[in-house]
């Protein structure tokens, strides 16, 4: 209990801080731009921390939920000229229901297969977007989606955009630690553990599995859309293996389940390749090595880091304490 | 027509069974979950392009100096860091070799460049028409190599003493090891076979294509595709998936639509999880 009220103040830290944000560091466009990115990630990792962290299971098709809540929004608000944030909440159902589908469907592939399986359903929804062209625009994607508009003002990209994603990404991480402290939480890192042992116990493991995986494609999917509104044009090359990757490292990096390393690892891997421009045409080859020597050096994440250093700190200061004792 | 198109598909399946002998050996006996493969894949072509336009070697000798060239790549990959992905498990192996990917595919880039090259081959611009029914040079040199290579690997599998180590690693490691086996020794073994294996894919099949450094990407899944078809283990069962596959594609190409093929190839993968998650030749776990 005391753990999820230390992390909900940070939480609550790190929003006020990020509320200061067009204040300290400049309301410029490319400041803004960037964090507003950081607040989409952050919303989009802790969608994936629910199915990967909680659930156990590791999906490399996040982007593709993310690409349905931006495709629904975005056909609908050009095509249909719906309101966007009736678009909003459309995408979120949508996604939501692929995800319901997909943890249904996948419930008897575990391990690697169902990563592999993912990675599968994201190249199909690629291709599908590619080649159903009179609907999604081929290649071209959906341009001129409209953002929506708050007390009569449209939102422009910029301060305003920004803090609707930041109430966003605030909205999905408390949405998250209230699962992690529910009654909920225990279920799923029970499930986790040990699936047959929590069956015994009287979970409903398959009831628990479809309602995490809902909870977090529509939280991929609203994001999604946001996202759409904010860039006005998607296409479908971004909804692909690579930002599937990123949010996985994310969720990796930050320590599975652990809700504030997710934030934080969302944050620096959003941040650290805008500043390291220099290193542009290096960059993936850079990612690439920090991911290996991750798991290599870092297995458990950061909050596994954090942990680490609290034993070793504790083991000393047993010592001391000990050597007192002795004296 | 429909010769033809059965003939494409047979091509084109040799091809995907031809590219997925490596991962069917390191993800069927060693369970690494390799997506660096089509990198992999991609990274022997491009040790091709440079041997025959840089050292201006023939493109008989061209592709063995790949095959040697991404089997020593794989067996340093393993030295320096795939035991201790494997030691995580399968999310271990699932993201170091990611981050390979990452690596070998910008790497590529870095190196070669980023536009689309071609390989010259003696074979590329030739065809050999049989019975109306007409198919490139290079695509049946490919047959012809995935025909070779798939019997020696069997020959190599069931019946030397390499072979032998091999299977067992597969069937039960510590078994192995308690039997005074040098696993490590096997391992390298297998990284080097599949190395070689992935190297000679890449520069039999690609110079029939264009060569991006992304070349590898769109086989490296459809090698898995295939490998779980099969069923984890089976070499001959990757061979007919393959073969089951391109068929399948072609005709699809032929009577529905182009560019389907990997919709095609990953329905079936997700279907064949769902229904028989053992693949066409596993047995039951």
């Amino acid at each position: 209990m005391s753990v999820d009220r230390k992390a909900g103040a940070l939480v609550v830290l790190l929003v006020l801080a990020a509320f200061a944000v067009p204040g300290l560091w400049g309301d410029d466009a490319y400041t803004m731009t960037v964090a507003t990115l950081v607040c989409l990630n952050v919303a989009l990792a802790q969608s994936l921390n629910l199915v990967t962290g909680f659930a156990g299971a590791i999906a490399l098709g996040q982007a593709s939920l993310y690409g349905i809540g931006a495709y629904v929004a975005g056909l609908l608000t050009t095509r249909a000229g719906v309101d966007p944030w009736i678009g909003l909440v459309a995408a979120a159902a949508a996604a939501a229901t692929a995800g319901a589908l997909l943890g249904l469907v996948t419930i008897r592939i575990s391990g690697a297969y169902f990563t592999i399986a993912t990675i599968g359903l994201q190249q199909i929804f690629q291709a599908i977007l590619v080649k159903w062209d009179s609907m999604t625009g081929g290649t071209q994607g959906v341009v001129g989606i409209p953002s929506p508009s708050l007390f009569g003002k449209v939102l422009e990209p910029g301060v305003g955009f920004y803090l609707l994603a930041l109430a966003w990404a605030a909205i999905a991480v408390v949405v998250v630690l209230r699962v992690r402290a529910s009654r909920l939480g225990a279920e799923l890192v029970a499930v986790r553990e040990d699936e047959a042992a929590a069956q015994a116990a009287g979970v409903r493991t398959t009831r628990l599995r479809v309602l995490v995986f809902t909870m977090g494609a529509g939280i991929a999917g609203l994001t999604g859309s946001i996202y759409g509104a904010y860039q006005s044009t998607i296409d479908p090359s971004v909804f692909g293996l690579t930002l599937s990757a990123t949010v996985l490292v994310m969720v990796i990096l930050g320590g599975r389940a652990s809700v504030v390393g997710v934030t934080l690892a969302a944050i620096v891997l959003t941040v650290l390749p805008e500043e390291l421009q220099s290193l542009q045409d290096y960059r993936l080859v850079v990612y690439g090595l920090v991911l290996i020597a991750l798991v290599v050096f870092l297995p458990t994440g950061l909050s596994g880091l954090d942990r680490r250093l609290r034993q070793r700190l504790g083991a000393r200061r047993a010592r001391g304490a000990g050597a007192e004792v002795i004296a | 027509m429909l010769a033809q198109q059965l003939a494409n598909g047979v091509v084109v399946g040799s091809g995907y069974a031809l590219a997925a002998l490596g991962l069917a050996l390191v993800f069927g006996i060693l369970q690494f979950v390799n997506f660096a493969h089509g990198a992999l894949y991609a990274l022997g072509a491009y040790v091709t392009l440079s041997g025959v336009t840089s050292l201006g070697l023939p493109y008989a000798l061209a592709v063995p100096l790949a095959m040697v060239a991404i089997a020593a790549f794989a067996v340093a990959c393993n030295m320096l860091f795939f035991l201790r992905l494997s030691r995580e498990g399968e999310l271990g192996t699932i993201l170091g070799s990611l981050g390979l990917m990452f690596v070998v595919v910008d790497g590529i880039r870095l190196l070669w460049g980023a536009q689309a090259r071609s390989i010259p081959t003696p074979l590329v611009d030739t065809s050999v028409d049989v019975a109306g029914v007409s198919l490139n040079g290079q695509l049946l040199l490919g047959v012809g190599v995935a025909a070779l290579l798939i019997g020696l690997v069997f020959l190599l599998l069931n019946h030397t003493w390499l072979g032998l180590r091999i299977r067992a690693l597969a069937q039960d490691e510590t078994a192995a090891r308690l039997m005074g086996m040098r696993i490590t020794w096997s391992r390298h073994a297998t990284w080097a076979i599949a190395g070689a294996l992935t190297g000679a894919a890449g520069s039999v099949i690609v110079p029939a294509f264009a060569l991006q450094p992304s070349a590898g990407d769109s086989i490296g899944l459809t090698a898995f595709a295939v490998v779980i078809l099969g069923g984890l283990g089976s070499l001959w069962g990757a061979v007919i998936a393959s073969l089951t596959l391109g068929v399948l594609e072609s005709l699809t190409e032929g009577y529905i639509g182009s560019g389907l093929d990997e919709i095609v190839a990953f329905t079936a993968l997700v279907a064949m999880l769902l229904v028989r998650p053992q693949g066409l030749a596993g047995r039951a776990a």
